[in-house]
């Protein structure tokens, strides 16, 4: 599975809320709600904290850690696509990684 | 200090100078160099209080050619693409800050910016700077001279009472300057008309145009008893309403309060606007800039504006409400 980073010419603007991307290179902004938002930090901050961002969703939404990681799998996705976040070289891969999923 | 952007003999003492938000502006041009807009910038006075960052300066340096820089930005940048012009662009890493260029040889411009001051270096094989392009370039780097002092650009028309300003936000055509003349007809003070200077600490607002651009059956309509005038017309047949012909002699700042968005659709003029209308259309007054890092620290003063200041709706035909 490949690891993602955020792309780093994204503009955060946070309205706490709801936090909004801008891509600048596209000009389409994104809006991530409460939910959106963790997964969007967890990624910032490396994606390490994917697995307890999955741990909350499930603790607070009351759906099985398969719902919850399928669909923080399938925002990455989106984002991936929309250009927000980028595959991430990995230890294992000296090439820069896999082109994003999805 | 360290290198310097310019010839060792074109650094001399600037030739005008001016603070805008407390940020000190020098100008230095070469002799007959200059017209309306750039000597606007050496005769801008002080206009409104601001906290820029301890010593910052903005310098802007007249050229007739870019011949004798002793740097250059080679490295290709997507064009940028202003209101009236698309502007080739390249930029550079120099030992004393990112370089930035616009524009070609026969008129272009410049930008240094370090950690102490940003330095526009502006050039016009003409001298007037009266082309698009000439203007275009001018205008662009000195916007992101500015920015990197801290300040925020936004174009909004804005209108203040008793200090207290309002931005009037929305598209072009959206009806920013009518409602303008509308609220001076009734005793606003106009602050600018499309590009508002705001210190995003203090929400100190300035006007940075030098009058309102309107369709003379605009300013017949709203504003008749200046019609009689004969108005400069510009290239696309509007017409240029100096602000000291519309408000007399008063002072162009206040203090940033309220953020009106303007709509077509029916609703109570006053009536509260979901933050996150106010920040999109935030976005859409801001515009992206050229600096990476000007785009990014937009994000959070935009947010702060968002969330420090009322915002509201107002239909298209009425005024702020006091």
């Amino acid at each position: 599975m490949p690891t993602y980073r955020v792309n780093p010419a994204v503009i955060e603007t946070d309205l706490g809320e709801e936090l909004i991307l801008l891509d600048p290179a596209t000009r389409e902004m994104f809006s991530l709600n409460a939910t959106g938002r963790l997964v969007w930090q967890a990624l910032a901050g490396g994606g390490r904290g994917l697995d307890r961002i999955v741990e909350q969703i499930v603790a607070a939404f009351e759906v099985d850690a398969d719902r919850a990681r399928a669909d923080v799998d399938a925002l990455i996705a989106r984002l991936a696509r929309a250009g927000l976040v980028q595959t991430a070289p990995s230890a294992d891969d000296g090439n820069g990684g896999e082109p994003a999923a999805g | 200090m360290g290198e310097n952007p310019l010839p060792a003999d074109r650094s001399g003492p600037p030739t005008g100078a001016g603070r805008l938000l407390g940020r000190p502006v020098y100008v230095t041009a070469e002799p007959g160099l200059g017209g309306g807009e750039v000597d606007a910038w050496a005769a801008a006075g002080d206009a409104g209080a601001g906290e820029p960052p301890a010593g910052f300066a903005v310098r802007i340096h007249l050229l007739r050619t870019p011949a004798e820089l002793p740097h250059r930005a080679e490295t290709p940048l997507d064009p940028v693409r202003t209101h009236d012009a698309t502007l080739p662009a390249r930029g550079a890493t120099t030992a004393r800050g990112s370089l930035w260029e616009v524009g070609d040889d026969a008129a272009g411009a410049q930008l240094l910016v370090a950690s102490d001051e940003a330095t526009v270096v502006a050039w016009d094989a003409a001298g007037r700077w009266t082309t698009v392009e000439a203007q275009a370039a001018l205008h662009l780097l000195i916007a992101e001279a500015l920015r990197a002092s801290g300040l925020l650009l936004l174009h909004a028309a804005v209108v203040a009472r008793d200090g207290l300003g309002v931005a009037l936000l929305g598209p072009s055509g959206a009806g920013k300057s009518t409602t303008l003349l509308g609220a001076t007809r009734e005793g606003w003070v106009p602050i600018c008309e499309d590009l508002a200077w705001i210190d995003p600490v203090t929400l100190a607002v300035a006007g940075g145009d030098r009058g309102v651009r309107v369709w003379p059956e605009t300013r017949d309509r709203y504003a008749p008893w200046l019609a009689s005038h004969s108005w400069h017309r510009e290239r696309d047949g509007k017409v240029l309403l100096p602000y000291e012909r519309l408000a007399g002699a008063a002072e162009r700042t206040a203090r940033l309060e309220r953020l009106a968005l303007l709509t077509r659709e029916p609703a109570e003029p006053g009536e509260p606007a979901p933050r996150r209308e106010v920040t999109l259309a935030l976005w859409e007054a801001a515009g992206l800039p050229l600096v990476p890092a000007h785009q990014q620290a937009l994000g959070p003063q935009l947010a702060s504006l968002a969330s420090r200041l009322r915002g509201e709706r107002l239909p298209l035909g009425h005024l702020p409400p006091d």
